[in-house]
């Protein structure tokens, strides 16, 4: 049952700037439909964006989409959901975090790399 | 000038038997008496099931970081190219050029693999054919009649255009600089490596649950040892033990 529910999740997301959200559609990544609920896989985070309007969508993509495999996003804007991100425990879709144009990549923020260095008990 | 040795080789030769006084069967390796054939297979100690895990596990970290640079590499390529775009052409490529009608994606997953669509070629070779078999006419006394190439042409177009695929770049207008495909190149070789992260993380996480399952086993077990010894050492110091040792003492 869970092995088809999966196949259905076909689409990548995307939570994350400008230059981000435009990159990754020249990729062919933006799917826009007219059914409620799936109107856009993708979001602008602009300045006036709010924490709680990216978690509403980070939700929306997560929990309520079933056709979503991959949701990328910015680590500047993981950051700003940072427990809503960590607290993320199902298999799909897989978070990865993006650097973005203006925010390089932090390895010290990566989860992955933490879990390693708690393991080996840094 | 040259100098002739007359040294013959047979005496150069040293006999290890009478010159150096080793001893008996020295040639022969020396082989412990414990050992046994079955043992000496595994000279090699047996790795256990946690450090097994962890080699696996520090490889799938070397492989992760190398996966995370050239990440960071192709994203910083696409949006050096892009930044170039949007430079020599200003407010441009933006978002208030998104094409927000009916959009299917072209990159998608399938059956756990990624899938970039591209253009759809029409099937031109038949009509190469039969352009070739057909004969050279002079063009000076067919220039009112419309030639059947350039039909097969606006046919073949008009495919092109109702075929699924569209892409995306052409949401930004026809004529685009070059840093654009370029940049549209970059991300989606981006979006390669991120299914090859998205595979190591995957996998890593596997292992990291393994192997946080094999230590909280292990910290058990030592706590059940504890116990169980400090439960011998009180009943040592029970008084009818101390009695025990006294009688057989005497």
């Amino acid at each position: 049952m869970s092995i088809d529910a999966n196949k259905n999740r076909t689409l990548i997301g995307v939570i994350g700037d400008e230059d981000t959200v435009t990159g990754m559609l020249l990729a062919g990544v933006g799917q826009v439909t007219s059914e409620p609920g799936k109107e856009k896989n993708f979001l602008v985070v602009e300045p006036r964006t709010s924490d709680d309007q990216i978690e509403e969508v980070f939700d929306q993509y997560t929990e309520k989409r079933d056709d979503i495999a991959i949701l990328l996003i910015n680590q500047h804007i993981a950051e700003r959901i940072r427990f809503k991100v960590d607290t993320f425990t199902k298999a799909f879709p897989a978070i990865l975090e993006i650097p973005s144009k203006d925010h390089p990549y932090d390895p010290e923020k990566d989860s992955v790399l933490r879990r390693v260095r708690r393991l080996f008990g840094e | 000038m040259t100098l002739e040795l007359d040294i013959k080789v047979e005496e150069l030769s040293i006999n290890p038997e009478k010159d150096l006084n080793l001893p008996v069967d020295w040639d022969k390796p020396l082989i412990p008496e414990n050992y046994s054939q079955k043992a000496g297979q595994g000279v090699r100690k047996e790795i256990d099931e946690q450090s097994a895990k962890l080699i696996l596990l520090l490889n799938l970290i070397d492989e992760y970081e190398r996966n995370l640079v050239e990440i960071c590499d192709k994203l910083e390529a696409g949006f050096l190219q892009l930044s170039r775009a949007k430079f020599y052409n200003p407010n441009r490529f933006d978002s208030s050029y998104y094409d927000l009608r009916e959009l299917n994606a072209q990159s998608q997953i399938k059956d756990g693999k990624l899938i970039i669509q591209g253009p759809t070629k029409p099937e031109s070779k038949p009509e190469e054919n039969e352009e070739e078999k057909e004969p050279e006419e002079p063009t000076l006394r067919n220039r009112h009649q419309k030639s059947s190439k350039i039909v097969k042409k606006v046919n073949s177009d008009a495919e092109l255009r109702n075929s699924s695929f569209k892409d995306p770049i052409k949401m930004f207008g026809a004529i685009l600089p070059v840093s654009l495909y370029e940049s549209q190149a970059a991300f989606k070789q981006s979006l390669e490596l991120l299914m090859e992260k998205k595979r190591l993380v995957a996998e890593m996480s596997a292992l990291f649950d393994r192997v946080e399952e094999i230590e909280r086993e292990k910290e058990k077990e030592k706590e059940k040892e504890k116990e169980k010894e400090k439960d011998d050492a009180q009943e040592d110091d029970s008084p009818e033990k101390h009695n025990e040792r006294k009688t057989s003492a005497q």
